[in-house]
This record gives C-alpha cells, sequence and structure tokens, in this order.
C-alpha cells in the first residue's frame, strides 16, 4: 500500500494517531502530527511512498506537533519530536513541513551509522550514480532536482549513503530541498515538476520541497554503485568547468563532508578511498542548468564507451607534502 | 645518544600515482601525502630513525640528492607530522 492509496480520512487518522509508517528508501519513519499542513505535506509529497504495516519496526518515531503552551495560540509554533525528545528549538508553524524534513534528515544522519553518509546529493541513471558533495548553497540540490526532472533516479538531494560492505549507494528518494532562488529556477525549468509553496524566512531562507519522480521512489530500494564523484559549484555567469581532481584530494574532501566519518574511522578511510580510486573526481562550475546537464550526459556516454571506467587525466596540481583532513 | 622518530600508530595506505593518502588508526586522522613525505613515513613504519638516516633512505627511495633543501622538506615534515601527534621523538 502506498500513501496515495489511503483516504484523506486514513490518513489523518494515522497521523494524528497511531503513527502512520512511512518507508523512505531502508528505513521506516512512524509520523504523528496534529498540524494540517503537514497532514497535506505528507499526503502531496510522499503519495507514492511504501506505507509500512503498522506492527512493523519503526527505525525512528518522529513528530511534528503543536506545544502545548501559550504559542498553541499567540504565533503558533511547531515542534518537532525524536522519540518524544525534542533535538531543536520550536519553529514558527509556517515552517513545520521544512522543519519535519530537517528533522528526518537529522535522524537518518545522527543514527544510521551502519552506512558512510556525505552531504551530498546522489542521482543514477542507466545502473551508474552520480555522487555530488557540497556544502548548502553549492547548488546541488538545484542540480540534483534538474537532472531527476531529466530522467535521472533520485537518491537523495542532501543524504548520499554508501554501503560499507558493497561500496554501494542506497536510496533514500525523499523530496528535494530547494530554497530562495533555486525555487523559481526549477519551477522554470520543469513546471511538471510538484513543488510546495515555500516556507518563508526559515534559517535557510525561502524553502520548497519538490515531490521526488514516482520511478525513483519505486527503485528506492535499489541500490547503485558510484560511478561519478562531482562536486558542484554554482557560479553566476560562469562558463561551464568540469576539472578533474586527484583521488586523494578527493578523499579529503569527502572526509571533511561527512556526517560520520569519523565515527566509521579505518571502515570510513576504507569506503572513501575505495570510491574516489574507482571513479573519476571532478569539481563542476556551472552557470545554467543546461550546460551542467550536458555535461552529465558526456560523463555518461563516456562510461558506456570501451574505455569505460578510465580516469581522465586529472589537470592535478601536485600534491602538497601533507594535507591533513576528515574530521578529528 | 641520537633522537629516533617513530610512528604513533598503525597506518592504512592507498596511492593513486605520485598522490598518496594515508589514514592513522590511533589520531583517526586523514591525511593527503606527496611522494616524498610517503616515503619518508613508511619507512618510519618499517623502522624508526633518527633525521639522517630518514632523509637518506627517503633520498635513496626517490632518487633524489640528500642535500639541505631534501634535510630540510623531511625536517618540516616531521615537525608537522608531530604537531598532529602522528610521529613522535624518543631518545635511542
Amino acid at each position: 500500500m502506498i500513501v496515495a492509496d489511503l483516504s484523506p480520512r486514513e490518513l489523518g487518522h494515522w497521523l494524528k494517531g497511531p503513527g502512520l509508517g512511512l518507508r523512505t528508501g531502508p528505513f521506516v519513519a512512524r509520523i504523528n502530527t496534529d498540524i494540517a499542513a503537514v497532514v497535506e505535506g505528507v499526503r502531496s509529497l510522499y503519495a507514492d511512498h511504501e506505507v509500512a504495516d503498522p506492527c512493523a519496526f519503526a527505525d525512528w518515531n518522529v513528530a511534528m506537533v503543536r506545544p502545548w503552551d501559550a504559542r498553541r495560540w499567540y504565533r503558533p509554533q511547531a515542534l518537532f519530536l525524536f522519540d518524544g525528545w525534542s533535538p531543536f528549538k520550536p519553529l514558527p508553524m509556517s515552517q513545520a513541513l521544512p522543519g519535519l524534513e530537517w528533522g528526518l534528515n537529522w535522524a537518518v544522519a545522527s543514527h544510521a551509522h551502519q552506512y558512510l553518509m556525505l552531504h551530498a546529493a546522489a542521482v543514477a541513471r542507466g545502473g551508474r550514480a552520480a555522487i555530488m558533495p557540497g556544502a548548502s548553497g553549492s547548488g546541488k540540490s538545484t542540480l540534483c532536482a534538474a537532472l531527476v526532472q531529466r530522467g535521472w533516479r533520485l537518491l537523495s538531494d542532501e543524504l548520499a549513503m554508501i554501503e560499507p560492505a558493497s561500496g554501494r549507494l542506497v536510496g533514500l528518494s525523499r523530496p528535494v530541498s530547494l530554497k530562495n532562488q533555486s525555487i523559481e529556477v526549477i519551477r522554470r525549468f520543469a513546471p511538471q515538476a510538484f513543488l510546495t509553496e515555500p516556507a518563508r524566512d526559515t534559517a535557510k531562507g525561502d524553502v520548497s520541497l519538490m515531490k521526488p519522480p514516482v520511478a525513483s521512489v519505486r527503485q528506492a530500494r535499489e541500490t547503485v554503485p558510484p560511478a561519478w564523484v562531482v562536486a558542484p559549484r554554482f557560479q553566476a555567469g560562469a562558463a561551464l568547468d568540469l576539472e578533474p581532481r586527484s583521488p586523494a584530494e578527493m578523499l579529503i574532501d569527502l572526509g571533511f563532508n561527512a556526517f560520520n566519518y569519523s565515527i566509521l574511522g579505518e571502515v570510513g578511510f576504507r569506503v572513501l578511498a575505495d570510491l574516489v580510486g574507482r571513479c573519476p573526481c571532478y569539481r563542476m562550475t556551472y552557470g545554467s542548468l543546461d550546460a551542467a546537464l550536458e555535461a552529465f550526459e558526456e560523463l555518461e556516454s563516456q562510461a558506456e564507451r570501451p574505455t569505460q571506467g578510465a580516469a581522465p587525466e586529472a589537470r592535478q596540481k601536485p600534491a602538497p607534502a601533507l594535507a591533513v583532513g576528515g574530521q578529528p | 645518544m641520537t633522537a629516533r622518530w617513530h610512528i604513533c600508530g598503525p597506518l592504512q595506505w592507498r596511492n593513486w600515482g605520485e598522490d598518496w593518502a594515508v589514514y592513522c588508526d590511533a589520531s583517526g586522522d586523514t591525511m593527503r601525502l606527496n611522494e616524498l613525505a610517503a616515503a619518508a613515513l613508511q619507512h618510519l613504519q618499517n623502522q624508526p630513525s633518527d633525521v639522517a638516516a630518514l632523509c637518506a633512505a627517503s633520498a635513496a627511495a626517490l632518487g633524489v640528492r640528500d642535500d639541505g633543501a631534501h634535510r630540510l622538506a623531511i625536517g618540516g615534515f616531521l615537525q608537522r607530522l608531530a604537531e598532529i601527534g602522528l610521529v613522535e621523538c624518543r631518545p635511542a
């Protein structure tokens, strides 16, 4: 059963009562909420996601609720709860839906240490995945949304999860979080995409959530091997520049960028070293989505040629005598 | 009495051409090294050494001259590794 199979009344019953078990990739989140905008957000953004058996184990029990204090009526707020405990301060009610998404990201990043988790978007096509690491504001979610709207499979816009044993990527297929100018960019680029009304003035600016394509949701439990690491950087007006980077240089960057590299220790090093040794690594500066998408098409067609997998010669700066990476 | 440099814990290595990465189990640090630094650290991993022996061994491994510039590079490298707790100098 998927969320769209539930009537609005049934969906409201589960969310307001015993909790809705929502499967996103390998995880089940049991969600409670008494906030109408969150109920509507779950209905629209997660329509194609599987509803878990009510008795099934849930990886996390989360809730977005109205606190029982004066703010229930005066400038209402929404509070994220994880197993009944709140890791964050309450948010203005208008930010309840993105707040649930941030809370779910936090739940994964703080607990799923069976995976190496990178702060990166990840998409796949033809059985090969691209990992796109980047800080907030680098343009990774915008590029991820654009690729997904052109037929790439969404694994995640925020959390690239790698199984240590296989080196394969595990998808989450949750909504893509778009911020500020990216919202209008994607509205123009893909008018068919479903985006929520922006939540204004959040800590990250204006935030809108893009519904993941149904095909991505249906494939969410299929792992896929990484084929490229592309660190995007949006720069208005810039010509496309796809600059090869050395494996060790990218390894250091990914170590800094990972949520749990230091927790995994030697396993994390092995996973990253295998990743950068196997996949060509690039820094991509882009000023237009069309040019960036063309570059991805080119990478994909290169991978299909007989010289498949051969890493390009890096326009490589010599290695420094010593560069220290990873988290302490 | 000569002081010898030792590594402080097991190391995991990877290399791609002249580009090296090493992970220290004891500190949890990951480092990117060039050939010179990698040769010096690998030598210490196999055999604690004084600076002179280390310079000679790393120069021989890379086929470069063990001159003042080489010794200066190795000295700076050791200092940096000691600061992050990857190597230490002990009396022989």
